[in-house]
């Protein structure tokens, strides 16, 4: 032997090769620890993966429903025809504007016959436009007397110096004069308020000095743009979209540029680079305002009369997104299929006595969206939270005690769900074989659910009636049983926030009708019965394996993005 | 008639394993309980070859299933389990010489022999499977890991160097002491043996 080694291999390898050696009791339970420890890590991780998933897919159906609406906006038929309206008109003020000298005002010599060419325009205009309406004498002659008299608005070759005046008053003088007929040409009270410019305004104009180049500045300009924003009056803004039909109507009215050709340009005075002015005065500028506001008055007039009607018919014409989304409670009718597993770990779990008092009570929050697809068809998705919640009361069932999965002697509840441990106070130390009686116990099972149905609807007026059908994967966020345990006359209730045998997911079909009011607007209330069942079982490795069904009542607020 | 009867309860046995895995992977805690009570022995046996003590042992035994655990998706139910998670535990302890290397001491032939004297004294009159596991136990570390891949694993020195971290000559030299020493701790501990049988 000593000679040879050969034998010494043989020898240790005969000997220990299928030896076997029982591991100290202790051992498991530092592995089960490590396993525990080990998923709340993978779980954590798990969850931060999934959670970025439900952020980058919340972000991508956002960023696209915003698109389609957006695109659906603009492509919309009567957005291109306010477009081409849009064009028409700004082609056709150029050839009026070019007709008058381009944008830039140079206005050289005598201010007189400037003031007397502008009045010469608001002649023909008025008369060509409105016979009914008193002419631009008259209320030019009116516009002076009340000015005269109060000492405010300078028209012509008044060279009075200037008074703010409230609009109100001057409202009220020229209204007097108005007839009550309609007045859609030259009704203009509201706009020739917008004449009265602040005292400060006209003064900075005054000091300019006369005959030498004037700069209006941006800056000016603007200041009157915003005060004109500011008031609620019917300016015609060329630069603002157009909504109104009528207004479209007048808008697209071809154009008497003869007629117009002087006043066009006018119209435009305040959105116009006006670089250089040469000799014009204080009174220019006032001229110039009640032009505006007189051509202002012209073409907003029709706007007041069918404001109303224009506007209902725009809100039939706006387009809506293919998504909407439903906000739903649902009281569910819960009920569980049970079956025997003979390959599972018997005695884990049990079914409850028929002697027993049985109650399940359930319910399902959350809210759906819906992607229309077609006129009839459209996909539905979201998330949803189902509690199930299941009471069993007994007279007096033993609970054993009995090693758990770590090698710690507790005393073993069972449920149709699955199975977990408890250690009362009063009996924290027991053998196996032990056992207390317990009275109750209730188990509550939460799932986050993520469906996926297919809806065909029809439209019926105001109701639209659906039906579904899909599927939903149901993810375990929370388990607990808690039991009632007899302790001589004082009762303890314990709680097993770990339920052994439940499964973390599980798939569950669903169908349903559905019935749509849309009472306001974008907005619908839903009723939709709805029958969820399991297609596999929520628990595993046990004696008796589940399969929860519900029959659940939704009710819904709908809104169409 | 009895073949066919072994081949029915080889094919239940394999079923049954092959759930037992399956329930594992999906994560059920009492089935990889099941599991590593099935396995559990065997494994500590190897486990305690590979270690200078019990609670060495231990150790690695609770390391190598708990990666039997995280790597039992990579099974192929092609194959031993039994070698799969064999192997596991091979390659744990083997991690575990490594990341202890440099708390091993190196010792010279002489030390040794003393040792295994000093060892063998305890040593029981007849030679049984425990005798022989501590005199494996006994051996230096990087004997011990020799001798054991060569023997029981049936690695060859150039895989054994690979996975030691040396090179193959010392592998050789390595297993050829081990031997040495093992051979030596045999026959003092026989030696031992028959002379208590012979008081007693």
């Amino acid at each position: 032997m000593d000679k040879n080694l050969h034998n010494i291999e043989d020898l240790f390898r005969k000997e220990l090769e299928d030896n076997e050696e029982i591991p100290p009791e202790n051992t498991w339970g530092r592995i089960d620890k490590i396993l525990d420890k080990d998923k709340i890590v993978s779980i954590y991780k798990k969850y931060a993966r999934l959670k970025w998933v439900a952020f980058l897919l919340l972000f991508f159906l956002a960023g696209m429903s915003m698109y389609v609406w957006n695109y659906r906006k603009n492509n919309s038929p009567e957005k291109k025809e306010i477009g081409i309206l849009k064009k028409e008109i700004k082609s056709k003020n150029k050839n009026a504007d070019l007709l008058n000298g381009g944008n830039q005002i140079d206005v050289k010599g005598p201010v007189d016959s400037i003031k007397a060419s502008v009045d010469n325009v608001l002649k023909k205009e008025v008369k060509s436009n409105n016979n009914a309406a008193p002419s631009y004498e008259d209320n030019k002659t009116d516009l002076k007397k009340h000015v005269d008299s109060t000492n405010t608005i300078v028209v012509g070759n008044n060279q009075k110096p200037v008074k703010e005046i409230g609009p109100t008053k001057i409202d009220k003088n020229i209204a007097k004069k108005q007839p009550e007929e309609k007045q859609p040409k030259l009704s203009t009270t509201k706009g020739i308020s917008n004449l009265l410019v602040s005292k400060e305004e006209r003064e900075s104009e005054k000091n300019t000095k006369p005959g030498i180049t004037k700069n209006l500045s941006n800056s000016s300009i603007s200041k009157r743009e915003k005060e004109k924003e500011n008031k609620p009056n019917n300016e015609f803004n060329i630069n603002k979209p157009v909504h109104h039909e009528d207004e479209l109507d007048v808008a697209a009215k071809p154009v008497d540029i003869d007629s117009n050709k002087a006043l066009l340009p006018l119209i435009q005075l305040n959105s116009l680079p006006v670089t250089e002015v040469k000799g014009i005065t204080t009174d220019l500028i006032e001229t110039k305002r009640i032009l505006k506001a007189t051509s202002i008055a012209e073409v907003k007039a029709p706007v007041n009369k069918s404001k109303n009607i224009s506007k209902n018919k725009f809100l039939k014409l706006k387009t809506l997104s293919p998504f909407s989304i439903t906000g739903f409670y649902s009281p569910d009718i819960s009920f569980f299929h049970l079956q025997d597993d003979p390959s599972g770990n018997p005695n884990t779990n049990g079914v409850a006595d028929e002697n027993n008092e049985n109650k399940t009570s359930a319910f399902t929050g959350g809210a759906l969206i819906d992607f229309k697809n077609g006129p009839h068809w459209s996909l539905q998705s979201g998330l949803t939270l189902s509690t199930t919640r299941i009471d069993i009361e007994f007279e007096d069932e033993p609970l054993f005690a009995k090693a758990d999965n770590s090698g710690n002697v507790k005393y073993q509840v069972k449920t149709v769900l699955g199975y977990g441990y408890i250690l009362p106070s009063f009996s924290n130390n027991p053998n196996v074989g032990d056992s207390i009686s317990s009275l109750s116990t209730k188990s509550t099972l939460q799932y986050l659910g993520i469906p996926l149905a297919v809806k065909y609807s029809w439209d019926k007026g105001k109701f639209s009636i659906n039906a579904k059908a899909g599927l939903s994967g149901n993810f375990l966020t929370r388990g607990k049983i808690e039991t009632e345990v007899e302790q001589g006359n004082d009762n303890e209730t314990e709680t097993v926030d770990k339920i052994y045998g439940l499964k973390k997911f599980y798939l569950s079909g669903l169908a349903g009708v559905g019935l749509d009011y849309n009472f306001y607007k974008n907005f619908s209330v839903s009723f939709s019965p709805t029958l969820r069942f399991a297609l596999n079982p929520i628990n595993k490795n046990v004696s008796v394996i589940s399969y929860p069904n519900s029959l659940g009542f939704s009710l819904g607020l709908k809104m169409k993005l | 008639m009895n073949d066919t009867t072994n081949n029915v309860n080889q094919i239940e046995f394999l079923e049954q394993t092959k759930e037992l895995i399956q329930a594992c992977i999906d994560g059920d805690r009492y089935s990889q309980s099941r599991l590593y009570e099935k396995y559990a022995p065997k494994m500590f046996a190897v486990c305690m070859r590979y270690s200078k003590n019990r609670e060495e042992a231990e150790d690695i035994l609770q390391d190598g299933f708990v990666q039997v655990f995280k790597s039992l998706h990579h099974f192929k139910f092609a194959g031993s389990f039994e070698g799969w998670i064999r192997k596991i535990m091979v390659y744990t302890a083997v991690a575990n010489y490594r990341a202890k290397l440099k708390m091993h001491v190196v010792m010279n032939m002489e030390e040794v022999e003393n040792i295994a004297m000093v060892n063998n004294e305890d040593i029981i009159a007849q030679l049984g499977k425990k005798e022989l596991l501590n005199i494996v136990q006994s051996l230096p570390p990087m004997y011990r890991m020799v001798f054991n891949l060569y023997v029981f694993e049936g690695l060859k020195h150039r895989e054994i160097a690979k996975e030691l971290g040396i090179a193959e000559g010392t592998s050789k030299s390595n297993l050829f002491d081990a031997k040495m020493i093992l051979q030596r701790a045999v026959v003092n501990s026989m030696k031992i043996a028959k002379q208590n049988a012979s008081n007693g």
